[in-house]
C-alpha cells in the first residue's frame, strides 16, 4: 500500500506543482473579481458534486443521496487525516471506498424504485446517514459496551480510532462535528481532478455505457428489451456518482478544516441538484458550469449577498421552467433555432441571463479599475461573449429561414462577439487602462447581445415542426 | 405481554402522559401530512413547497392577531382572541398554495413536463419563500406576548362547580391532568381538537360531495375528467386552497405551541410529513392520518422508553426504507399505478 | 423456435390471456389477429419478458423465458417493435440502431476512456454496420437526424430497423402497419417477406388482412385472452367463429 502511495505521490507532485503555475494567472484574476481562497476552491468542489448527480440523472435516476454520500466521504476522510495522521491522498481513497461499498451495498434494493418513489428514498437515505453520524459515538459507545455484539463493533470500530475502549468514544464527535481538519485540499489538486472527471465524462458520453445508460433514461423498458442490462447499469451510475460525491465531501471537509452532520442536510443535497439543473444534462460541461456559477454568484453579486436564497430558488424556478437543458442549452443551435410556443419564455429568460451578467459585471468593474485592472471582470463578460459566439456560429452556419431577422443576428452577435474579444486582448495586454471607456464597451456589447438574441428567434420555423399523426 | 413489555423496556414508562404526547404530536403531524398526500392524490406530484406555506400560514395568524407591528419583527400586544389566528392562518395558506401552483406548477403542467421538474420547481419556489420571510419579518425569532397564549398546563380551576354541566368537563379534565402528571395546555387540546374537525371534514369533503368525486376522477385521468366535463382547473385550485388551509391552520397550531415564529419553521417538517405520507400510504388520506400517530409514537417511544431520542429520526426513516422497498403503495394505501 | 405453453397472465380481475399455446417456427410468418383488447400486445409483452405470466411455460430458442429479465431474452435472439412507436428520442438515428447492438459489444467504460483499439474498432464496426441497415431500409440520408423528427412513417421503418440490427433469430412485430397507407404497408409486407426468406421467425400482429393474407404461413385468432383458431390465413377468413368474433366488437 504504501509503495503504491508513494509511486503516486511521485508521479502526482510534478502534475501538481505544473498546474499550479499554469492556473496562478486565471487565480489572480479571480481574486480581482472577489473570489478568492477557499472560494475557488468551493466552486470547484461544487462542479465535482454537479458531476456526481449528473451520472445518476443521466441515467433516468432522480437521486437525492449524494449529500449523504458526501458525509461519508467527509467525515472517513477527516476521521483519517485527523486521528491516523493519512495523507489527503489515502483519506481520499478510503473515503471513495467507503462511499462506493455504501452505494453498492444500498443501490440493490433501493434502484428497484423509479421516479418519486426513489426520489424520496434517497433523501431518507441522506436522512439516515446525517442522524446516524450525529449519534455515532454515542450508539457505538452503547454497542460496544453491549455482551451480545460488543465483539464486532469493537473490532469495527478499532479501524476508526486507537482507543476503543474510551469511556466515551470520540470518532464523529456528535452534533459539533469534527475540527482541526488539516486544511490540505489545494486548488491544483481539484483541478487535476475535476480534468479527469471531465475526460472521464466527455468519453462517458461517446461509449457503449453512456448510450446505454442514455437510453434507460428515454424508455427504460425499451431499453431492457434491446439487451440493456438495466439494473446493472442504474447500479453502476449510482456507484460511480457515489464515489465522486464522497471525493468531493474528502476534498471539502480538507477546505474548510471543520465539518458537523448540519453541513449535509437536505438543503445540501438541493444544492448539488441544483447545480446539475442549472448547468443543464445536454453535454458534460453543464454540471461544471453549473456548480462554478452557483457557488460563485453570492461571492460575486455580494451586494445582493441578502437576496442569495431568493435567487437561488428563483434560478431553479426559472430554469426548470423556461430552461429545461439548463444553462447549456444556449450553447446549442437547435435553442436558437426553437421552436413552439415556449420561444417567448426563452427569449425572457435569455435577456435575464444576460441581464444577471451584467449585474455580474458591473459592481467588479469599480473594483477592479481601482486596483488598476480591467480584466477580471471580463472572465464573466466571456459568458455571453460565448453565447454571440454561439449565435453567430449558428446563422452563418445555416441560412436563416428568415432572412432579415437572420442577417441582423448574425451582423450584431458578430460585432458583440467581436468587442468583446477586442476588449478582452486589449485588457490582456493592458492597453486599456480608462475603466469608463471598458465600461461602455461593455454595455454596447451587451446591448447588441441583447438585441441579437432578441431578433435570432425565427419564429417561421414553428410552421416547420412536424406534428406527428398520434397512435393510440 | 411482559415479556413484550420487558423487551420494549416498557416498565418505567408512564403510560397515559406519553400517550396524550402522542395524540397530540400525532395530530400535528397529519394535519400537515393531509394536505400533502391531497395534493399527491390529485396531481402525482409532491408539493415540497408545503412547509413552507405552513410556515407562511403561521405568520398571517401571527399578523392577523398582531397586526403590522410584525413587519418590524415584533409583536407586543395581541387584542383580539388568539384563536382569530388559526381561521386567518388557514385562509391564508390556501390562497398562498393557490400562488404556489400557479408559479410552480401550472407552467409545467402547461408544457406537459415530466412529475419530477414539478419537484424540482416546488424545491425552488420553497427556497424563495423561506427567504421572502426572511425580508419581510426578519431572521430573528417572533414571539407573542407570554399572556396572549393560555400555557399554563390544565388544572382544576378555581369557582368552577360540580352542578354546572358544562364545568364538569373540564373538572373532569383538570383531574386527570393532576392525577397522571399530563402535560396538557389549551393549546395542545386545540391541536386535537382542530386537527379531528378538519381531518372529519377533509374526509366527508373527499368521499361524500361532488367536488371530491371530481378530485378522484382527476386524480384517476386527467384527460378523462375533462371528458366527463369536470373543470380540471378549478379541481386543482380547490385542491390547493384546501391544502394550503390545511398546512396554514397546521402551522398555526404549531407555532402556537412553541411561540417561536422562524422563517425556518416547519423545514424539519417537510421531510417528516415526507415519511407520514410514505408510511401511511402516498396519495391517501387515511394514510396520512395513520402515518401522522405512528410517526409520533415512534418519536414518543423513542424519546420516552430508550437512550437514543437522537436516533429516532433514524428509526423513522429506516421503517419509511423497509416500507418503499416492500409495500411501496404504504401501509393503506391502494397499488398506485405508475404514476410519476 | 418458440412455443407458449398454457401460458395465462392476469390483470386483476381481467384474464388478459388464457391457456395460450402458441408455436412459431424459424423461416416462417405467424400471424397473430383479434379484435381490440384481445390480449395480443400482452402476449408479445410476455413474451419479450416486458411482462411475465402467472402461470405457463415460454419456451424460446430452446430456453425457458418466461422468468427472464427481457435483456436476457433479447441475447438469446429476440427483437421487437412496438405499437406505438417507442424510439429513443433524445438519440439520432444512426444512435437508435447503435444501441440495438449493445449486448453484442465487449467493450466497457475503461477501453473508451484509454480509446484502446480493441474498442476503436468495435465502435466501427457497430457503427458500419448500423449504416448498412440504415441503407437497407433507405434511412441513410437521415442518420444523423434525432429520431423525434423523423415523418411518421420513417420512424416505422426506423423501429424495424432497429429490430434487426442485432441480427435476431426472431421478430416480434406489433402492428407494423398501423398509420400507414396502402403502398407503404405493401412495400413492408416485402421486408417481412425478405426476413422470412433470410431464415428468421416472426410473429406479427395486424389488423390489416390483405398483409395477412400476403406475408403469413399460419395464423392464430386471439380474442377474450383465448386462441380462437389456428390455420392458413384462407381458412381462418372463412371461418364463421372469427367473423362473429369481429363482427361483435363493432356492435
Ligand atoms: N398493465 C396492464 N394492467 C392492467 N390491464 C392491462 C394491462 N395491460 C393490458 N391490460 C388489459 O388487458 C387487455 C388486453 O390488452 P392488449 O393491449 O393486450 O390488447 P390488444 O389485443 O393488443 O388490443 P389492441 O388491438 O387494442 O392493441 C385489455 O383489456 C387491457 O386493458
Ligand atoms: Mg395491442
Amino acid at each position: 500500500m504504501d509503495t503504491i502511495l508513494n509511486f503516486f505521490d511521485k508521479i502526482l507532485q510534478p502534475i501538481f506543482e505544473i498546474t499550479t503555475t499554469l492556473i496562478q494567472p486565471i487565480l489572480d484574476q479571480l481574486q480581482v473579481i472577489g473570489l478568492s481562497g477557499s472560494v475557488v476552491n468551493f466552486m470547484l468542489i461544487a462542479a465535482i458534486l454537479g458531476i456526481s448527480i449528473y451520472f445518476t440523472l443521466y441515467c433516468g435516476m432522480f437521486s437525492l443521496a449524494n449529500a449523504g454520500f458526501m458525509a461519508i466521504g467527509a467525515y472517513i476522510g477527516a476521521i483519517l487525516t485527523t486521528q491516523h495522521d493519512a495523507s489527503l491522498g489515502e483519506a481520499l481513497i478510503w473515503g471513495m471506498f467507503a462511499g462506493g461499498l455504501i452505494a453498492l451495498i444500498i443501490g440493490v434494493p433501493m434502484l428497484r424504485l423509479k421516479n418519486i418513489y426513489l426520489a424520496i428514498a434517497t433523501i431518507g437515505f441522506g436522512e439516515v446517514v446525517r442522524i446516524l453520524i450525529r449519534e455515532f459515538d454515542q450508539l457505538m459507545g452503547n454497542l460496544r459496551d453491549d455482551p451480545t455484539v460488543g465483539g464486532i463493533v469493537r473490532d469495527i470500530l478499532g479501524l476508526l480510532v486507537e482507543d476503543v475502549d474510551a469511556r466515551r468514544l470520540r470518532i464523529t464527535y456528535g452534533p459539533q462535528g469534527i475540527t482541526r481538519i488539516p486544511r490540505e485540499t489545494e486548488v491544483a489538486h481539484l483541478v487535476v481532478f475535476l480534468l479527469v472527471l471531465a475526460y472521464f465524462l466527455y468519453r462517458f458520453h461517446h461509449s457503449r455505457m453512456g448510450r446505454a445508460m442514455a437510453a434507460i433514461r428515454q424508455d427504460e423498458r425499451v431499453a431492457a428489451s434491446q439487451g440493456i442490462n438495466v439494473v446493472y447499469y442504474k447500479n453502476v451510475a449510482f456507484f460511480i456518482g457515489a464515489i465522486i460525491a464522497s471525493a468531493a465531501g474528502v476534498f471539502s471537509a480538507h477546505t474548510i478544516g471543520t465539518i458537523g452532520p448540519e453541513d449535509y442536510d437536505f438543503g445540501r443535497a438541493v444544492d448539488i441538484l441544483a447545480y446539475a439543473v442549472l448547468g443543464g444534462l445536454g453535454s458534460w460541461v453543464g454540471p461544471i458550469i453549473g456548480g462554478l456559477t452557483l457557488e460563485a454568484m453570492p461571492e460575486i453579486l455580494r451586494e445582493l449577498k441578502e437576496y442569495t436564497g431568493l435567487i437561488n430558488g428563483l434560478i431553479l424556478l426559472l430554469i426548470i421552467i423556461y430552461l429545461p437543458g439548463g444553462l447549456t442549452s444556449l450553447f446549442r443551435p437547435s435553442f436558437w433555432l426553437s421552436r413552439g410556443r415556449f420561444d417567448t419564455a426563452q427569449r425572457v429568460v435569455t435577456a435575464g441571463i444576460v441581464l444577471v451578467a451584467i449585474c455580474n459585471v458591473l459592481p467588479y468593474r469599480l473594483e477592479a479599475g481601482a486596483q488598476g485592472r480591467v480584466l477580471g471582470y471580463e472572465v464573466w463578460g466571456l459568458l455571453p461573449a460565448f453565447i454571440s459566439v454561439g449565435v453567430a456560429f449558428f446563422l452563418v452556419q445555416r441560412i436563416s429561414p428568415k432572412p432579415e431577422g437572420g442577417r441582423y443576428s448574425v451582423l450584431l452577435a458578430g460585432v458583440a462577439a467581436g468587442v468583446w474579444l477586442a476588449f478582452l486582448i486589449l485588457g490582456l495586454v493592458g492597453q486599456i487602462e480608462n475603466v469608463t471607456t471598458g465600461y461602455y464597451l461593455h454595455l454596447i456589447g451587451m446591448a447588441l447581445i441583447v438585441g441579437g438574441a432578441l431578433i435570432s428567434y425565427p419564429p417561421e420555423i414553428e410552421a416547420a415542426s412536424q406534428r406527428k399523426p398520434e397512435v393510440a | 405481554m411482559d415479556f413484550l413489555i420487558d423487551f420494549f423496556n416498557l416498565n418505567d414508562v408512564q403510560w397515559v402522559p406519553q400517550i396524550v404526547n402522542i395524540i397530540w404530536n400525532g395530530s400535528l403531524y397529519s394535519l400537515f401530512a393531509l394536505g400533502y398526500a391531497l395534493i399527491f392524490s390529485v396531481l402525482g406530484v409532491l408539493n415540497l413547497a408545503h412547509s413552507a406555506i405552513f410556515m407562511w400560514g403561521a405568520y398571517v395568524g401571527l399578523w392577523a392577531v398582531c397586526g403590522n407591528t410584525v413587519f418590524d419583527g415584533q409583536c407586543p400586544a395581541v387584542d383580539v382572541p388568539v384563536w382569530w389566528a388559526i381561521p386567518a392562518a388557514m385562509i391564508g395558506g390556501g390562497i398562498i398554495a393557490i400562488l404556489v401552483d400557479r408559479i410552480a406548477f401550472y407552467p409545467l403542467r402547461q408544457r406537459n413536463a415530466p412529475r419530477l421538474s414539478q419537484l424540482i420547481s416546488s424545491i425552488g419556489i420553497a427556497i424563495m419563500m423561506v427567504a421572502i420571510a426572511e425580508l419581510v419579518f426578519g431572521k430573528e425569532r417572533l414571539s407573542m406576548p407570554l399572556d396572549a397564549i393560555p400555557r399554563r398546563n390544565f388544572d382544576i380551576p378555581d369557582g368552577l362547580s360540580i352542578e354546572n354541566p358544562l364545568d364538569i368537563g373540564r373538572i373532569g379534565l383538570g383531574m386527570y391532568v393532576a392525577e397522571f402528571n399530563i402535560l396538557l395546555t389549551p393549546v395542545r387540546l386545540q391541536i386535537i381538537v382542530v386537527s379531528l374537525i378538519l381531518m372529519i371534514f377533509l374526509g366527508f369533503i373527499v368521499t361524500q360531495t361532488r367536488l371530491g368525486q371530481g378530485m378522484r376522477t382527476v386524480a384517476f385521468s386527467e384527460r378523462v375528467s375533462s371528458l366527463l366535463g369536470v373543470h380540471v382547473d378549478n379541481i386543482y385550485m380547490i385542491a390547493f386552497f384546501i391544502s394550503g388551509a390545511l398546512a396554514g391552520a397546521a402551522g398555526m397550531l404549531y407555532t402556537l405551541n412553541s411561540n417561536v415564529f422562524l422563517p425556518s419553521t416547519g423545514s424539519e417538517l417537510t421531510l417528516k410529513g415526507l415519511t407520514v405520507i410514505v408510511l401511511g400510504g402516498l396519495g391517501s388520506i387515511r394514510g396520512a392520518v395513520l402515518g401522522g400517530y405512528l410517526v409520533a409514537a415512534i418519536e414518543v417511544y423513542m424519546v420516552a422508553a430508550t437512550d437514543y431520542g437522537g436516533l429516532a429520526d433514524a428509526v423513522v426513516f429506516f421503517l419509511f426504507f423497509l416500507v418503499l422497498m416492500f409495500r411501496p403503495q404504504g401501509i393503506l394505501g391502494q397499488p398506485l399505478p405508475d404514476r410519476a | 423456435m418458440l412455443s407458449l405453453k398454457n401460458v395465462t397472465r392476469y390483470f386483476g380481475g381481467l384474464t388478459a390471456l388464457n391457456c395460450v399455446n402458441l408455436e412459431a417456427s424459424a423461416g416462417q410468418v405467424t400471424g397473430l389477429i383479434g379484435p381490440n383488447g384481445a390480449g395480443k400486445t400482452t402476449l408479445i409483452n410476455n413474451i419479450s419478458g416486458l411482462d411475465h405470466p402467472n402461470s405457463g411455460q415460454i419456451i424460446f430458442n430452446g430456453h425457458e423465458v418466461q422468468r427472464m429479465a427481457p435483456h436476457r431474452i433479447t441475447a438469446l435472439g429476440l427483437a421487437r417493435t412496438y405499437q406505438n412507436i417507442r424510439l429513443f428520442n433524445e438519440m439520432t438515428v444512426l444512435e437508435n440502431v447503435m444501441i440495438a447492438q449493445h449486448f453484442l459489444g465487449k467493450s466497457t467504460l475503461f477501453h473508451s476512456l484509454l480509446q484502446l483499439p480493441s474498442h476503436r474498432k468495435e465502435e466501427r464496426f457497430i457503427r458500419q454496420k448500423s449504416l448498412d441497415i440504415l441503407e437497407q431500409f433507405g434511412l441513410s440520408h437521415l442518420q444523423n437526424e434525432l429520431a423525434s423528427n423523423l415523418s411518421y412513417g420513417d420512424q416505422r421503418r426506423l423501429e424495424m430497423a432497429r429490430a434487426l440490427a442485432a441480427d435476431p433469430k426472431m421478430v416480434l412485430l406489433d402492428e407494423p402497419t398501423a398509420g400507414m397507407n396502402a403502398v407503404e404497408t405493401e412495400q413492408l409486407g416485402e421486408k417481412i417477406l425478405d426476413m422470412k426468406a433470410a431464415g428468421i421467425a416472426v410473429l406479427v400482429v395486424e389488423h390489416d388482412m390483405a398483409l395477412i393474407s400476403q406475408v403469413c404461413d399460419i395464423v392464430y385468432v386471439l380474442n377474450f385472452g383465448e386462441v380462437l383458431t389456428v390455420g392458413t390465413p384462407d381458412e381462418i377468413k372463412r371461418d364463421p367463429a372469427v367473423i362473429e368474433a369481429y363482427l361483435g366488437r363493432d356492435e
